[in-house]
């Protein structure tokens, strides 16, 4: 017999991966895939901005979103109404994002050195396929993950994280969205495999993905100075490139009726169709996804507030309410009545840092009910008197393998990737 | 129905439609990383084979071969840094197809039986012993079943390198092979004695 039959023989048969194992990692690509559609990249056309991709899929996984299930009491239901002319600021809201901008500001402030500001966000995020003619399945996973951030943004920055640990999937049959029991994994039975990395300022490379590195700094973040109208002028210049960069491309900008052809479960970016220009609505994306990301230290935030204040907008209205215990002051960005979602951000009125980022159907969409929660994050703040323990540090460089191939003492991975080896490490 | 180049093209406008190769492949992905691995990393890695894929979709060139061997080029990609585990598992399935043969309740061409198994353990410690490339053309043509022209897309090589990995391969795990096909019924158990 011919040792390539005795090993083909030998194959291992046991190999079908468990449902949950499916599940978490279609889950995984789902949150990439869904990271992507809502920037405004396709990777075909701007390879650079491709291979950020899918560290801004971390970020919206960090962000990501939820449907938590806290119980909010409303205590207060103040809905103020759209102020003034369509593209006018509204005063009200306007008003009070400076009031929680200057909280958040002496939140900042009220770091020690050597102390840690650990910001563990909980988020949901729902995501609907659809091919062809076929059916739809939507699946909700929930992210959780923890960042520590030092008193000084230059030390080293900690990172907790790990695959979905809850899950609940929906099949499509007829109109009528069905969960799927197979799917309906609890908590119990998942434990949070997360790990706990350390690293330089926030960017890390993944041990298991050496060829990605994690960059918790939202690249944005690094426009997000002290002065509102300067962040808010470079935000607008960011934008201002990336719509150049994309509008020779036609077939990226359906016309409308082709935008109202499209899939009705896509999920709508949070800004539009809520500023009175397409770019102010894309600012908006970029500072949601700041805030999403956890990584915005409270005088960032501070700052966001203040420019979001700044940007011209009737279609914010806010609320107070009581959510266990805590002040909470809600913005709701709500565009005109053919919009699909309502976009939400919640601060503490006492701390002035957001506690919950929320997207909503606002009109039922095929098999999807109106009032679904598309994605939401919860966040939760504590101050540590030092840094976590039990770190892996993470390299931004693989190190070199040694003489048998294997990495040195303290790292998971190592080595360079041959050249004319696999084709994936790309340029 | 749409083939995997349709899909990865229509990908790049409408990235939902990548889940469609996941729906496709990830059975395959996930089997063949379990088989050099262990349940837990093959769980990671068939999550991080399907993300790197996305995001490198774009230069995914149809013409240079097809979705599957791409994929599991990925995956053979990240397995690199899982080598302790990967020679862990060959061992593990060695041990478990001895297991099997001697929990057996079955009395006849027991000798064979026991040979096999003894003869299988050393071509997985042969295997494991390969270098990295020759192992990756090995298991990509033995237990994927992939043509010489699907490995060197796989793994970026030409096709003549492929041959020449496996001929090289095939001698090395066979080296072991007479010991138990030519002396099985002189002998006896002799197993014992010729196990690795």
């Amino acid at each position: 017999m011919d040792s390539l039959d005795l090993l083909r023989d030998a194959r291992p048969g046991d190999g079908a991966a468990s449902p949950e194992s499916m599940t978490a990692a279609r889950a995984a690509l789902m949150n990439a895939i869904e990271t992507e559609r809502q920037g405004t990249t396709a990777p075909a056309r701007h390879g650079a901005r491709g291979r950020r991709t899918l560290a801004t899929g971390w970020r919206w996984a960090i962000a990501g979103a939820t449907a938590a299930a806290v119980a909010t009491a409303l205590v207060v239901s103040q809905a103020v109404a759209p102020a003034g002319t369509p593209g006018a600021p509204a005063t009200a809201a306007a008003a009070q994002l400076n009031a929680a901008a200057d909280r958040a500001a002496a939140t900042d402030a009220s770091l020690l050195p050597g102390q840690y500001r650990e910001t563990t966000i909980t988020s949901w995020q729902t995501a609907w396929s659809s091919y062809g003619d076929g059916p739809s399945a939507a699946l909700s996973n929930r992210l959780r993950r923890q960042i520590y951030l030092p008193k000084d943004p230059a030390d080293d920055w900690y990172f907790r994280g790990g695959p979905s640990d809850l899950y609940t999937a929906y099949n499509a049959v007829g109109r009528a969205m069905i969960a799927n029991p197979e799917y309906e994994l609890s908590a119990a039975e998942l434990p949070w495999k997360a790990r706990l990395f350390q690293g330089p300022a926030g960017v890390f490379t993944r041990p298991t993905i050496p060829v990605i590195s994690l960059d918790l700094r939202a690249p944005d973040l690094a426009l997000v100075g002290d002065d509102p109208q300067a962040t808010l002028n470079s935000l607008r210049e960011v934008v201002r490139a990336d719509l150049a960069q994309s509008s020779p491309d036609s077939d990226e900008h359906p016309d409308a009726s082709g935008e109202a052809q499209r899939d009705p479960t896509e999920s709508q970016a949070p800004g539009e169709g809520r500023f009175s220009s397409d770019e102010d609505g894309l600012v908006f994306n970029r500072i949601w996804v700041l805030l999403a990301s956890g990584t915005a230290t409270p005088a960032q935030q501070s700052t966001l507030f203040k420019v979001l204040a700044l940007l011209p907008t009737d279609r914010v209205s806010t609320t107070a309410s009581e959510q266990d215990g805590r002040q909470i002051t809600t913005f709701d960005w709500t565009g005109d009545s053919d919009e699909l979602s309502t976009t939400t951000i919640s601060i503490d009125s006492e701390t002035g840092l957001v506690s919950r980022l929320e997207q909503r159907l606002r009109r039922a969409q095929e098999e999807v009910p109106a009032g679904t929660v598309m994605a939401s994050s919860e966040f939760a703040y504590r101050v540590l008197e030092h840094a976590p323990q039990g770190a892996t540090r993470a390299a931004l460089k693989m190190p070199a393998c040694d003489a048998k191939g294997y990495p040195p003492t303290g790292y998971d991975a190592c080595g360079v990737p041959e050249p004319g080896g696999s084709s994936f490490y790309g340029e | 129905m749409n083939t995997d180049h349709d899909v990865i093209a229509r990908s790049l406008k409408e990235p939902a439609a990548f889940a469609d190769l996941f729906d496709r492949h990830a059975a395959t992905v996930y089997r063949y990383a379990a088989s050099r691995s262990t349940r837990q990393v093959a769980d990671d890695l068939l999550s991080e084979t399907f993300l790197v894929a996305f995001e490198q979709r774009a230069k995914f060139n149809p013409e240079r071969g097809e979705v599957k061997p791409w994929l599991l080029g990925i995956a053979t990609t990240l397995l690199r840094k899982h080598r302790r585990v990967e020679a862990r598992s060959y061992l593990a399935l060695a041990a478990e197809h001895t297991r099997k043969v001697l929990s057996s309740d079955a009395f006849e061409d027991t000798d064979e039986r026991l040979d096999a198994a003894a003869a299988l353990r050393d071509v997985t410690t042969r295997l494991a012993k390969l270098p990295r490339g020759d192992r990756d053309v090995v298991i990509l043509f033995a237990w994927e079943d992939l043509s010489y022209e699907q490995i060197a897309q796989a793994l970026g090589i030409p096709v003549g390198t492929v041959r020449s990995r496996l001929n090289r391969a095939r001698t090395k795990l066979g080296a072991a092979l007479p010991n138990h096909t030519t002396n099985r019924k002189e002998a006896g158990h002799g197993f014992a004695g010729s196990a690795a």
